[in-house]
C-alpha cells in the first residue's frame, strides 16, 4: 500500500459540497457528518423532498460561496445568510436541512412553499430511519446521547457531562 | 387444552399475572396464562430479536410515547396518550380505544403486550404510607383499607426481592413513615443507583429550604429513590425467594440463608443488563432489559411449568348460576392482529385470576355481566395527576442522561394539610423539558425557525440552553370518586366485536388546590435557586383545568387504580381483604384495579406485594 502523494487532488469526502454546505449550515465539521453515516440517506432525503433542481442549486449555491470565500469562516456565515438563509426558496429547504441533521428526521416544508415549488412526495414529516434518530446531533451539541442509544454507561450521570466539543475561551464553566 | 383443566387460569402477562404464575408453579400447582398480546411478544427463543423490533420501532417513532415500540393490535387495541384531546361539554370522543366520555379525557395509558405496561413503566419502587391505608379516619377524604401497612410490609418485601429494587433504605426518611416501616436491619437488594448530576445540582441550590405553603413551613429534602433498576448488588442482602409453606400456609422467607443476589438481566442473555447503562430512555423501553420488566418473571415461571397461551383474548368470564363459581373463562385465538376470523375457546381451571390492569379487569367483568351486585365494580378510577413545572438552571447540570428520575422530594407525601389537599411526591425529571415542550426537538425547531440560528451559534445555543433544563413532577393523589368509572356500551366495540371500556373521568378541588400549593413551591424555589421559571399552561391543553381563577394543566401518570377495589363489604368494594371476589369464590383479582386509595406512591410495587398476598391465598384456598 502507497501512501497518496501530496499533490494528488484532495479526497472527494473531504470536498464533496453537501457535506460542505451541511457544515457550515449545522457547525459541525465534515468529519463529524461523515461520522454520522447518514450522508448518503440525507443526500437523497433533500432531492426527493425539496426536488432535485431545487436541492441542487441549494448545494451550487453553497460551493460557489466556498469558492469565492475559502478560508473565511465569517464571511461564509454572511454570504450563507444572504444568499441562502434569506432566500425566499433555498430558506426553507436551508432550515429542513438543518433540522434533519440536528433530529434524524425531516420535517414538512412549510405551505407556502409547498404551494409555491410544489408539494413533493417526499416532503413528509418523519424520522428517516431507525439510523437517523441515533445520530441525532442535537444530543452531541447537548453533551449528551439520544435516549436509547449510545449509552454511557453506569453512573455516569452523576458526573458532569464530558463535553465532545473544546471548550471556547469565554465559554461558562461547569 | 380445551380439554385440561389447570389449578389456576390466569388472565394478563403483566407483573400481577407473573408474580402469580411465578409463585403458583414454584409450590407445584398447575397454571395457563392468556396473554391477548402477540406470540412474539412471549416468545423467549426469539427475545433478542423481538426487543430489537421494538428498539428499531422507537428509534422511527415521531412521537416516542409510552406505547410507541409496541404493537398496537386492532383485534387487542391499547389506549395511547396520542388520542387524548380535549372533550367539548355533552360530547364522546371515540377517536382512540378508549371512549372518552369526559368532562376531561383519561389521559393514561397501557399497552396488551407481553410484559405489560412494566416494558415501559418508568420503574420507581415506592411503598406506600401507613397512613394511605387510611385516608378516611385520618383525614377525612377517600376510604379506608381493609389492611393496613403493617400487613402488606412482608409482601413489600417480597416484592422487592421480585422486581430486583435499588435503594438506600437509610436515606428514606418519610413523613408519616414510623419506626417500624422498614424492618430491622432491611436492606434492599442493590445500592441506590447513583443519583444524577442534575440531582446534586438543584440539591446544592434548594435542597433542604424551607417553604410557605398556606402559612405552614415545610423542610423540601431531596431523597433518593427506590427503583427496579439495575445496580450493584447489596452485600447485606442474603433474602431467598418466597417458598409456600403447607403446613403454615404461608410464603416463606428466610431473611439470611439465600446465595448472594444477583441482578437479573436480559432474559435473552443475562450478562447484558446487569447494571443501568444510562440509556435514558426507561419510558418506553430499556434496551439492555436492566430495568426490570414482567418477561423476567415470565421466563422463570415458564421454567417451572406455567403454560402460556398467547394471541388469546379472553371475551367472557362464564359463571355457574347454581354456584356462583366461575366455571371458565371464553377466550378467543386470533391469528391476524388486524381481524378475520378467531376461534373460540374455553379455558378451564379450578381459581381464576384476572390480571389485566384496572381498565381491562372491569371491562372484562362488566362485559361478563360478573360481580353484578357490587356496585363499586368500575368506579374509583384514579391515577396521578402529573403537574409539571420547569426552569432554566443558571448552569449546567446535564439531563437527558441516566434514570428517568433518581431523586424525589417527599414533603408532602403524608401530613395533617391530607385534610385540605391532596398529598403530591416531587420527583426531579432527568429528562429536561421533553414531556412538557418537545425538547429537545422544539429548541431545534424554536432557534433556526424562529430565531434564525444556524451553524457554530445554533450548535453553541443547543449546548447552551439544553443542558440547563430543569423538570420538576409534582405527582398528585386523586381521592376515589364514585363517578370516575369504567363502564362499557354495546355500541363500541373493537375488531373482535368486544366491548371497549367507556370512561368518565374528571379531578376535583381537592386535588386542583395542589397545583396551585406546588406553583407556590416552585416559586419560592425557582427564586431562591437561580432558576428561571419557563413554566407555562396553555388553555388548548386536553387537561386544562382552573382552580380558583387560575389555570393549570396535568398530565396522566399511566397509574390506573381504583376500579375493583378491596374492602370490607361487598356494598363498598368488589374483592374482599384477600383479593377474593366477594361474588365468585373461585375468582381472585389482582392488580392496581385492587387499591382503595393510590397515595403518593407508584402503584406498581404495592400491586405486586398484594399479588403475593393474593398467591398466598390461592394457595391456601387450593389446599383447603
Amino acid at each position: 500500500m502507497s501512501l497518496p502523494s501530496p499533490d494528488a487532488p484532495p479526497l472527494r469526502e473531504a470536498t464533496d459540497p453537501f457535506v460542505q454546505t451541511s457544515a457550515v449550515l449545522t457547525g459541525f465539521s465534515a468529519v463529524e457528518l461523515w461520522g454520522t453515516g447518514m450522508v448518503a440517506s440525507y443526500r437523497q432525503v433533500l432531492q426527493e423532498a425539496a426536488s432535485a433542481p431545487i436541492a441542487d442549486r441549494l448545494v451550487a449555491t453553497g460551493e460557489a460561496i466556498f469558492r469565492r470565500t475559502p478560508h473565511n469562516p465569517a464571511a461564509v456565515d454572511e454570504a450563507f445568510r444572504h444568499e441562502i438563509l434569506a432566500d425566499a426558496t433555498l430558506g426553507p429547504v436551508a432550515r429542513g436541512l438543518i433540522q434533519l441533521w440536528y433530529l434524524g428526521a425531516w420535517t414538512q416544508l412549510p405551505a407556502i412553499w409547498r404551494r409555491d415549488h410544489g408539494a413533493n412526495p417526499g416532503d413528509q414529516s418523519r424520522v428517516i430511519s431507525a439510523q437517523s434518530y441515533p445520530n441525532a446531533l442535537v444530543y452531541l451539541a447537548a453533551d449528551t446521547h439520544p435516549p436509547g442509544a449510545r449509552q454511557p454507561g453506569y453512573g455516569s450521570w452523576a458526573l458532569p457531562a464530558t463535553s465532545v466539543q473544546a471548550r471556547r475561551p469565554g465559554e461558562e464553566q461547569p | 387444552m380445551s380439554e385440561a383443566v389447570y389449578d389456576v387460569v390466569i388472565v394478563g402477562a403483566g407483573i400481577a399475572g407473573a408474580i402469580v404464575a411465578r409463585t403458583l408453579v414454584a409450590a407445584g400447582k398447575s397454571v395457563l396464562v392468556l396473554e391477548a398480546g402477540l406470540s412474539a411478544g412471549m416468545d423467549f427463543d426469539k427475545a433478542a430479536d423481538t426487543y430489537q423490533g421494538y428498539l428499531d420501532t422507537f428509534y422511527k417513532a415521531s412521537a416516542k410515547v409510552p406505547n410507541a415500540p409496541y404493537p398496537d393490535l386492532p383485534v387487542a387495541p391499547s389506549p395511547s396518550v396520542m388520542d387524548v384531546s380535549q372533550i367539548a361539554p355533552g360530547a364522546v370522543d371515540t377517536q382512540g380505544y378508549f371512549v372518552q366520555r369526559g368532562p376531561l379525557p383519561f389521559p393514561s395509558d397501557y399497552i396488551r403486550v407481553g410484559g405489560g405496561a412494566t416494558m415501559h413503566w418508568l420503574g420507581t419502587c415506592l411503598r406506600m404510607l401507613p397512613n394511605d391505608f387510611s385516608m378516611a379516619s385520618t383525614y377525612g377524604h377517600g376510604v379506608d383499607w381493609p389492611i393496613d401497612y403493617a400487613t402488606l410490609r412482608p409482601y413489600y418485601e417480597m416484592a422487592e426481592r421480585e422486581i430486583g429494587v435499588s435503594g438506600e433504605v437509610s436515606e428514606q426518611v418519610l413523613p408519616g413513615a414510623g419506626p417500624d416501616y422498614w424492618g430491622e436491619g432491611y436492606a434492599l437488594p442493590m445500592q441506590k443507583l447513583p443519583q444524577s448530576y442534575l440531582d446534586q445540582v438543584v440539591d446544592r441550590r434548594v435542597g433542604g429550604m424551607e417553604v410557605e405553603v398556606e402559612q405552614n413551613r415545610y423542610t423540601m429534602r431531596l431523597t433518593s429513590t427506590p427503583q427496579g433498576r439495575n445496580s450493584i448488588p447489596n452485600p447485606t442482602y442474603r433474602r431467598s425467594e418466597p417458598a409456600w409453606n403447607p403446613t403454615t400456609g404461608r410464603l416463606e422467607v428466610s431473611p439470611n440463608g439465600a446465595a448472594p443476589y444477583r441482578p437479573v438481566g436480559a432474559i435473552w442473555d443475562e450478562n447484558i443488563g446487569e447494571r443501568c447503562e444510562g440509556n435514558a430512555s426507561c419510558v418506553p423501553i430499556c434496551p439492555v432489559m436492566a430495568k426490570y420488566n414482567a418477561l423476567k418473571t415470565f421466563k422463570v415461571a415458564r421454567q417451572k411449568g406455567a403454560v402460556v397461551q398467547t394471541q388469546a383474548v379472553a371475551k367472557k368470564v362464564n359463571i355457574d348460576p347454581i354456584s356462583g363459581r366461575v366455571s371458565s373463562i371464553t377466550w378467543q385465538r386470533y391469528d391476524d392482529p388486524n381481524g378475520g376470523t378467531a376461534t373460540t375457546q374455553e379455558a378451564k381451571g379450578r381459581v381464576y385470576v384476572l390480571a389485566t390492569n384496572a381498565i381491562e379487569n372491569a371491562r372484562l367483568l362488566l362485559a361478563s355481566e360478573a360481580c353484578k351486585n357490587s356496585p363499586q365494580l368500575g368506579r374509583n378510577l384514579m391515577d396521578h395527576s402529573v403537574f409539571l413545572t420547569w426552569g432554566l438552571l443558571p448552569e449546567k447540570a446535564w439531563p437527558f442522561r441516566g434514570p428517568g428520575s433518581t431523586s424525589n422530594f417527599p414533603t408532602f407525601r403524608d401530613g395533617d394539610f391530607r385534610k385540605d389537599f391532596a398529598a403530591f411526591i416531587a420527583p426531579i425529571d432527568n429528562g429536561g423539558w421533553a414531556w412538557p415542550t418537545f425538547a429537545p426537538d422544539s429548541d431545534v425547531s424554536n432557534a433556526v425557525n424562529q430565531d434564525n440560528l444556524f451553524g457554530r451559534r445554533l450548535r453553541q445555543r443547543m449546548g447552551d440552553r439544553i443542558p440547563r433544563q430543569l423538570l420538576l413532577h409534582w405527582e398528585v393523589e386523586q381521592p376515589p370518586l364514585f363517578d370516575n368509572r369504567v363502564s362499557v356500551d354495546p355500541q363500541y366495540r373493537d375488531a373482535l366485536g368486544n366491548l371497549r371500556p367507556v370512561i368518565d373521568f374528571q379531578i376535583t378541588d381537592y386535588t386542583k388546590r395542589s397545583f396551585e400549593v406546588a406553583t407556590a413551591i416552585t416559586n419560592q424555589m425557582f427564586a431562591r435557586g437561580d432558576i428561571r421559571n419557563a413554566s407555562a399552561y396553555s388553555p388548548g391543553n386536553a387537561e386544562y383545568v382552573t382552580y380558583k381563577g387560575v389555570g393549570y394543566s396535568f398530565n396522566g401518570a399511566g397509574h390506573l387504580v381504583g376500579t375493583h377495589r378491596m374492602g370490607r363489604s361487598i356494598a363498598d368494594s368488589v374483592v374482599d381483604a384477600e383479593q377474593r371476589t366477594w361474588e365468585h369464590k373461585n375468582l381472585f383479582l389482582v392488580g392496581c384495579g385492587n387499591m382503595p386509595t393510590i397515595g403518593t406512591s407508584n402503584p406498581t410495587l404495592t400491586m405486586s406485594a398484594l399479588a403475593f398476598a393474593a398467591a398466598e391465598t390461592i394457595l391456601g384456598d387450593l389446599q383447603s
